[in-house]
């Protein structure tokens, strides 16, 4: 499998199984909180638990649930695929709660819980700082609390928030990833503060989950105009289970229009497609395209940097072992597999050498 | 060359006249390697008297075949092909506007007002002193045609009418040589 | 060489447009809003002049959110010479698109000041009627050029289901028109009187990229700029494929044509594909949709050009266009908006010269039945 090439899976998602699981990371009035107030959980309207999408058949357990315990994720991806090392992407609605301080003391307890109940039990797993960012100050002191645990490889915040990420009160966050060399994650999820889509609420599931390719769009449009990457040329910023295919169409949209109205964004001084291509990189599961359209699409990126592999387990991309997308050539495997990952993720990187 | 109704004068009402027959004087030898070569030929063209077109003014004019337009910048004066090299968009309908840098996001460093003509189709923005456009200055540029004021006198060696006006050995000229 | 002088161009239209030149993107606008005043009744002309147009935004007096590049987004050369805004005035329209292009047939698309997508419903559908009666007085009985878009007010689907009927069989009229953007993603049961009454005419709807939903305008909040405003027209779009395929409208409606114009056109292999691949993990959900999303949106969605993409290689707009079908691409010139694309300069070189003739006019003379 690959080629021989042990992989680094930049995509997976333990599944916290309720609120229980974190009130032993609260302190005691969160603790409390959570009881007396029936918070049994914050599974989110993104990853609905029954759905076929976000846990795959057979990785489901047999309480209908999945990607519970390290001994799942050893059996399905770690130990089946060979993988080196593996980048968890805790999805828990904590970026959805209301109350900034709940939603502090939330996310302050799901990422003690990634730490202690994952990345204590196998070294080959790393996790990304779920943010709080629902505050700016909490988000940058979350970075800070944790960033000495060399396991925390990068940051991690939703397509779809509250404000287009590349605004500017995001940028403390963005300088904290510099200073502390962790790529800002955006993965595909809705913290439900406007409806899936800008022209309203979807009825079915399958619309919501295609819409997060349209807001994979908006957060880069926001942080390129913005000026976020501009202003940060060392930070990394790494797209998790957008689809990849949507971005040549919106590369040559938005290069288009700068011609004409770049004096906007005067920051913005070279050609927008060069700066999303040095900064930007993908995971490729899923990747939206049929094998046959694969190669035409590759080269339309017009870079074989951007692409990172990833299981994206336990959510339902591939069945059997058929865990690089179709149609990906095999002169791709081993930047795809380990370098285009290896050069994103210093904190990997360091790990590979020692 | 008859006059076309030309419709970017109804929007900046400064622009000057269009279509005007240009005076052909001190036409240059045909290059004697091309001797047909009608792109090799240099003419001298009498664009107006310098009172024509007021700093911060400009013209249209047409010859050969050619769309020129003129600036005058602070009394001095350039001319760019009237065609944008996108589209074909004539330059001389557009906005002239300044130029705006930054050293970083939020600062705006606008400066050389009135230096930058933006084509009126898809606002691609030229400099006007260069021609090169702002985004990609070595690949997409507007021709440009070298301009100089030149005094009535050295145009006209004894008494001369222009075809459509005439020059007065006492005024200075715009010329383009095109 | 780009920086070439090229000859005057004379007036004419591609020669690549054997099949004619049909422009589907044309943007009248009145002198002034009194035109409109003949087919207002007088309570709906006293809320206008009260009130105003009230769309799903905070300005008035027309003001977008995010000021235009350029005054009311026109060319600056398409200022009538003889006073009033933009594609106002018919002469001026006819010398500097129609004639000076050889324009066989436009497409008009009313924008603002239409009423669509205004808050109060009852006056968008006043608006409406009134748009339309104003097309067929001030344009297309003056021009045998130029067919009309049913303007409907599409907020309140019955009163456009309506609209479309009272127009259905006029030869002025050639499509039905929504904005993009709708309070609800446009495949929304709600919406479907429109693509009955659409399909029942034999009309095709054309949605047209603009109009304000009331929501933010990505699903991740407010943008800061026009640059952003003018890109997520192509992200609102998606969303409104997305919806049309997924709520079942072309199973519901298969005689229904689908125009999406000035929303771009290199995203739609992207959405097809993603909503294949989707479906396939996600059937359970939608047993409604029978037959796979890329083989519904290849059947039922036409495009037009401007603003095409520009890829930094041109053979790539190529493959877009294969895998979204050369004869569902339609030319639009947008004028007189300020990214109008001039129809013999429009098509990058890479488009094979056997394939221009139909973008040029065979395409849209399939679809409209011209």
């Amino acid at each position: 499998m690959f080629s021989g090439y042990r992989p680094i899976d930049c995509d997976l998602h333990p599944m916290v199984p309720g609120m229980k699981a974190l009130t032993p990371y609260m302190d005691a009035f969160w603790a409390d909180q959570v009881v007396e107030r029936g918070i049994t959980t914050l599974d989110s309207q993104s990853w609905p638990v029954g759905s076929p999408k976000t846990i795959r058949a057979d990785w489901r357990g047999p309480n209908g649930r999945g990607a519970e315990t390290v001994e799942q994720l050893r059996a399905q991806v770690l130990d089946r695929f060979g993988v080196e090392t593996a980048i968890l992407n805790p999805l828990y609605g904590v970026q959805l709660v209301l109350n900034q301080d709940m939603a502090v003391a939330f996310t302050r307890a799901l990422n003690d819980w990634t730490r202690a109940e994952w990345l204590d039990r196998d070294d080959r797993l790393r996790a990304s700082i779920v943010l709080p960012m629902q505050s700016v100050e909490a988000a940058v002191a979350e970075v800070e609390r944790l960033a000495p645990d060399r396991r925390f490889v990068q940051v991690l915040a939703l397509a779809l928030g509250e404000d287009p990420l590349g605004k500017r009160q995001y940028w403390p966050i963005y300088e904290a990833c510099v200073r502390h060399g962790l790529p800002l994650g955006i993965h595909a999820g809705s913290a439900y503060r406007h409806p899936q889509t800008s022209v309203g609420w979807t009825s079915w599931y399958l619309e919501e989950y295609a819409a997060n390719q349209q807001g994979f769009q908006s957060c880069l449009a926001s942080l390129l105009t913005e000026g976020a990457l501009v202003k940060f040329p060392q930070l990394k910023v790494v797209l998790l289970e957008s689809g990849v295919t949507w971005l040549p169409a919106f590369l040559w949209r938005l290069q288009k229009v700068w011609k004409g109205v770049r004096f906007e964004i005067p920051w913005v001084d070279r050609l927008p497609a060069e700066i999303i291509r040095e900064q930007v990189r993908l995971t490729v599961q899923p990747f939206d395209a049929p094998a046959e359209a694969v190669p035409r699409v590759l080269d339309h990126l017009r870079s074989d940097r951007m692409l990172l592999w990833a299981s994206d387990w336990p959510h339902w991309q591939f069945d059997g072992d058929a865990a690089v997308p179709p149609g990906i050539p095999d002169a791709l495997l081993l930047k795809l597999l380990r370098e285009n990952a290896l050069a994103t993720y210093d904190r990997i990187r360091e790990g590979a050498l020692a | 060359m008859g006059a076309t109704p030309r419709p970017c004068t109804a929007f900046e009402a400064r622009q000057g006249e269009e279509g005007n027959l240009l005076p052909l004087v001190g036409r240059t030898a045909p290059n004697p390697l091309h001797p047909f070569s009608v792109s090799l030929r240099v003419a001298k063209l009498v664009v107006g008297p310098v009172s024509e077109i007021p700093p911060g003014g400009r013209k249209l004019v047409e010859a050969e075949g050619k769309r020129i337009v003129v600036f005058n910048l602070s009394g001095e004066f350039f001319a760019l092909s009237d065609r944008c090299p996108h589209q074909g968009g004539s330059l001389c309908a557009g906005l002239v506007s300044g130029h705006v840098e930054s050293k970083e996001p939020g600062v705006y460093h606008y400066a050389r007002r009135g230096e930058m003509i933006r084509c009126p189709w898809h606002y691609w923005e030229f400099d006007i002193r260069t021609g090169k456009s702002w985004f990609d200055p070595k690949r997409v540029q507007v021709r440009q045609f070298p301009a100089h004021v030149e005094s009535g006198a050295a145009l006209v060696e004894g008494p001369y009418t222009a075809e459509t006006f005439p020059v007065r050995v006492e005024d200075e000229y715009v010329v383009v040589e095109a | 060489m780009m920086n070439v002088v090229q000859p005057i161009a004379v007036p004419g239209k591609p020669p690549a447009a054997t099949l004619g030149l049909i422009d589907v993107d044309i943007h009248p606008r009145p002198k002034s809003i009194t035109e409109f005043r003949p087919f207002l009744s007088d309570r709906w002309w006293q809320h206008l002049q009260s009130w105003g147009m009230r769309p799903r935004h905070g300005f008035t007096a027309g003001q977008p959110p995010f000021p235009k590049a350029q005054p009311l987004a026109s060319r600056r050369d398409a200022w009538p010479p003889n006073g009033g805004t933009p594609a106002s005035d018919l002469d001026f329209l006819r010398f500097q698109l129609l004639d000076n292009y050889g324009v066989d047939v436009g497409v008009l698309n009313p924008l603002q000041p239409s009423g669509q997508g205004d808050r109060n419903s009852a006056f968008s559908a006043a608006m409406a009627h009134a748009v339309n009666e104003w097309q067929l007085e001030h344009w297309l009985r003056k021009e045998p050029r130029l067919r009309g878009s049913i303007v409907v007010p599409y907020e309140d689907p019955q009163a456009s289901a309506a609209e479309i009927r009272k127009r259905a069989g006029d030869p002025n009229f050639c499509q039905v028109l929504m904005m993009s953007r709708t309070a609800e993603p446009c495949g929304n049961p709600r919406y479907w009187p429109i693509y009955e009454a659409a399909a029942e005419a034999g009309l095709p709807v054309a949605f047209h990229a603009f109009g304000y939903s009331g929501w933010a305008m990505t699903n991740g909040g407010w943008p800061s700029f026009y640059i952003e405003e003018v890109s997520e027209h192509a992200t609102s779009c998606q969303n409104q494929v997305i919806s049309l395929v997924v709520e079942g409208v072309f199973e519901r409606f298969p005689a229904l044509k689908v125009i999406l114009i000035e929303c771009g056109f290199a995203w739609l292999p992207s959405v097809a594909w993603r909503l294949d691949t989707h479906w396939k993990t996600l059937k359970s959900e939608v047993p409604h949709l029978t037959r796979l999303p890329s083989e519904q949106i290849r059947q039922h969605v036409w495009v037009s050009t401007q603003p095409m993409e520009e890829p930094e290689r041109g053979a790539h707009l190529v493959d877009i266009c294969e895998w979204i079908g050369w004869d569902r691409i339609l030319f639009a010139s947008d004028y007189p908006h300020w990214d109008f694309d001039d129809p013999r300069q429009a098509l990058p070189g890479t488009i094979p010269a056997e394939r221009r003739a139909g973008i040029y006019g065979g395409n849209a003379k399939a679809l409209y039945g011209l």
